[in-house]
């Protein structure tokens, strides 16, 4: 148990957004490396909301998604998921297995574990480039897969942190195809016990 | 709409509550039929380790009395009231992960074990699986939909219906 979050101030939100900018940006560094497409980065937006506002920000809430979750555990625990809207994980899929984005329309058990693996990856980098950044070791557990409505991924994830606290906090990195309309999103939610952690290993106090 | 850890209730006919996307959440619907009054908790965990906050109905444990209390209030009889429950799926199925990582299958029998301590028979349940699900409870007369992406809108039960039983004692 963690918990609850403190509020952070305008300098916390910073640095945390920058921690989060360099881990989206390793990870979509091996993304582009994967499938020879260039991804445009947002600026990572933090939003720390009551529980029953969300998932608001996320979109439709029943519209169709495929979302590449995985728990990190370690020094700083917390979630990191990928979430694409349906049609954008399908075209996702068709080019890590190399066929013609309208042959690939819906999923099936080869594009689930190429969207898997790609996740374990792309997360795998992000982890990496934080540890790099902070000194802090995470242990990356295997990626779970789900295609449902985004509410329902949402909440799901969000409900795991929430033990505690009646607000969450959430880290989210859009990201934008340059050719192709790939669009989706990098969700990072680190636990409350995970924040006085990530800014002590920067030399700041917490 | 009921947002997580929310609980609302409605007297107005044209009043519709709705849960939107459940996923390991449970859309917890009370219905009296004769006061025509409609309460909807929105539950996110199996319970409580510290103070539910001002959201008592984030947990199983204090939504349901928080529920009824609600419910009563607004002027309805606990004897008149009828349930219907749905959510509580695993969207994320890890390989190996144990029973306990099951949010959905924990929040869905601490729900069924507090109605159970309240003395409240559930009329109809869709609980448990894989899939997301939308909840709607009708206020004029107490139906409860749910949609899922695969099967689209279907009626679970109208609470509001003379011929309604429950399905457990």
């Amino acid at each position: 148990m963690s918990g609850a979050y403190v509020p952070l101030d305008e300098v916390q939100k910073d640095v945390l957004r920058e921690i989060a900018n360099i881990g989206a940006g390793h990870s979509m560094r091996a993304l582009s490396e994967m499938t020879n497409e260039t991804f445009i980065l947002s600026v990572p937006e933090i939003s720390f909301r009551f529980l029953s506002d969300y998932p608001l920000g996320f979109g439709d809430f029943e519209s169709l998604s495929t979302a590449i979750y995985m728990p990190v555990l370690g020094g700083a625990p917390g979630h990191t998921a990928y979430i694409f809207p349906y049609a954008s994980s399908c075209k996702l899929a068709a080019l890590l297995l190399g066929r013609d984005a309208k042959d690939v329309q819906t999923l099936e058990e080869m594009e689930f574990s190429a969207l898997c693996e790609v996740g374990n990856i792309v997360i795998s980098s992000f982890l990496n480039a934080i540890s790099e950044l902070t000194g802090i070791s995470f242990h990356a557990t295997p990626p779970a897969i789900a295609v449902d409505m985004t509410g329902a991924i949402i909440s799901s994830i969000l409900s795991i942190t929430s033990q505690e606290d009646t607000h969450v906090l959430s880290v989210m990195t859009r990201l934008e195809d340059a050719n192709n309309p790939l669009d989706g999103y990098f969700l990072y939610v680190p636990e409350p016990s995970a924040l006085p952690v990530l800014f002590k290993s920067l030399g700041m106090e917490f | 709409m009921v947002g997580m850890g929310e609980i609302k209730i409605s007297r107005m006919p044209e009043d519709v509550l709705t849960a939107l996307g459940l996923g390991s959440c449970i859309g917890v619907c009370v219905y009296d039929p004769i006061c025509r009054i409609a309460g909807m908790a929105h539950v996110v965990l199996p319970s409580h380790v510290q103070n539910t906050g001002d959201l008592p109905g984030k947990f199983a444990t204090t939504a349901i009395p928080a529920l009824l209390e609600s419910m009563r209030r607004c002027g309805a009889k606990t004897g008149n009231l009828r349930v219907a429950i749905a959510g509580g799926a695993q969207i994320f199925a890890f390989a190996g992960a144990s029973a306990q990582l099951d949010i959905g299958k924990r929040n869905a029998t601490a729900v069924q074990e507090m109605l159970a301590k309240n003395n409240l028979p559930i009329h109809a349940q869709d609980v448990g699986g894989n899939m997301g699900r939308t909840v709607q409870l009708y206020s004029n007369d107490g139906r409860v939909s749910i949609k899922t992406i695969g099967q689209g809108v279907k009626e679970l039960v109208i609470l509001g219906d003379a011929k309604c039983v429950h399905v457990n004692s």
